[in-house]
């Protein structure tokens, strides 16, 4: 039995670390926390949670309401970005957007489960004449919070009703439209505008 | 249907039909302009969600962080936590993959076991349960969708050669053989359980006389529900 491998080494072998001088080098956008993170950095983690947890959360109540189901998402979805950060692909997007669809699929599944029995129509009433929902206390800094608010800002009230109700609501574009009993054309025309209007006030593009 | 560019904000928002997502990213490979949209929107769709950011709950956080520990630690603390297979079980399948290359040359298990073993650990939809017991360091069960499943351990004691491990799946019907192995020289073990497995059965694990037994006869070692 003397060809037997030495498995005991294999055993205690730590899950492959970041480098933690290309970490180092590289500014802790969240992107580059991710890359950390996918190699098992928990210090990473707690820092990129730090960052994203009033959004995923928020997101999530802002699907199902309910706070304490969208708690439940919320803690999902970020156990999700640990096992998947590997799988993060920075040439579709920034990580806060595809931890941002990660959450909205998360809860619009949970909205289609448990309330299948009410009628569609009936839970994608636009709130007419509400105004942008409060930014969340905790996030980030004072300049993303104004750079957030002046963006949503900066869009018509008919642009921010598109967007919510295809971001926020279980809706195609041509249900969007229903909803808001317009043209097809000029619903996507909305949204389409409103995204560019949001982009451009966000000034820096990702990627 | 519309003409397909016009889709490239409804897909940032991820708002289209799984038909018409997959017929804009056929599209969107060929066509660096809806590229070029779609990475213009990417600043937009987080504004949007960024928007609506709330105070997470403070016990948030300890709970997320709980789940990654437990899911690092190679299944050392916690219940029957159900997570996909990554970096849990990885260091302990490394480990016993290597061993149960040697175990199967010497003539247990198969080429065709150790072939539905891989498929098993490199499944999508592969689910993982930690396995508390004292008779193991570590242990896990790794199963699939279809119910195929692996029973992986470190830490348990050798057997004399009258004697074997074996498993077994407790359902409704009591308990049925799961399989029959005997650990590595480390107390290692990496076995194909035969028979289905799926949530609400129980895996059991007890010595027998060589050869199994019909029913269990020795000690409950492990009970450990899926």
């Amino acid at each position: 039995m003397t060809l037997v491998m030495t498995p005991t080494a294999l055993r205690f072998m730590p899950v492959s670390p970041a480098n933690p001088l290309t970490v180092l080098d590289m500014p802790r956008s969240l992107e580059a926390l991710l890359v950390a993170v996918a190699g098992g950095d928990r210090s990473a983690y707690s820092q990129l949670y730090d960052e994203v947890a009033d959004t995923v959360y928020g997101l999530a109540r802002k699907v199902v309401v309910d706070p304490s189901r969208a708690q439940e998402i919320a803690q999902d979805v970020l156990f999700e970005v640990w096992q998947k950060a590997d799988r993060f692909d920075p040439d579709r997007g920034s990580a806060i957007t595809w931890i941002a669809v990660m959450t909205r699929r998360r809860a619009i599944d949970v909205v289609r489960s448990s309330e299948s029995s009410r009628s569609r129509e009936e839970r994608v009433k636009p709130e007419s004449g509400s105004q942008p929902d409060p930014v969340g206390e905790e996030i980030v800094d004072q300049d993303e919070h104004a750079r957030i608010r002046r963006a949503m800002g900066s869009l018509t009230e008919l642009q921010r009703e598109a967007l919510e109700l295809a971001f926020f609501k279980d809706l195609s574009h041509t249900q969007v439209a229903d909803v808001l009993q317009a043209p097809l054309g000029t619903v996507k025309t909305r949204i389409r505008d409103g995204l560019k209007r949001l982009s451009a006030e966000m000034g820096v593009s990702h990627g | 249907m519309a003409d397909v560019h016009e889709l490239a904000p409804f897909y940032a928002l991820d708002a289209l039909s799984p038909e018409d997502a997959a017929r804009f990213e056929g599209h969107l490979s060929g066509c660096s302009a809806c590229r070029d949209e779609l990475a213009e929107y990417d600043a937009g769709v987080e504004a949007l969600a960024r928007s609506v950011a709330e105070p997470a709950p403070v016990a948030m956080k300890d709970e997320v962080m709980l789940r990654i520990d437990r899911a690092s630690s190679k299944g050392a603390a916690g219940g029957a936590n159900v997570v996909p297979l990554f970096r849990r079980v990885a260091p302990l399948i490394a480990a016993a993959a290597a061993v149960a290359a040697f175990v199967f040359v010497i003539g247990f298990g198969s080429d065709t076991d150790q072939d539905r073993i891989d498929v098993v650990l490199a499944s999508d939809d592969a689910v993982t349960v930690s396995v508390q017991a004292d008779v193991v360091s570590a242990a896990e069960i790794v199963y699939t969708g279809s119910g195929e499943a692996v029973f992986s351990a470190q830490g348990l004691s050798g057997v004399s050669e009258t004697e074997t491990y074996q498993l077994w799946l407790i359902g409704d019907g009591g308990p049925v053989s799961a399989g029959l192995f005997r650990p590595d020289a480390d107390g290692g073990a990496l076995v194909l359980i035969d028979g289905d497995v799926h949530p609400g059965l129980v895996l059991g694990l007890t010595i027998e006389p060589a050869g199994g037994s019909g029913a269990p006869t020795g000690d409950i070692l492990i009970a450990q529900e899926v």
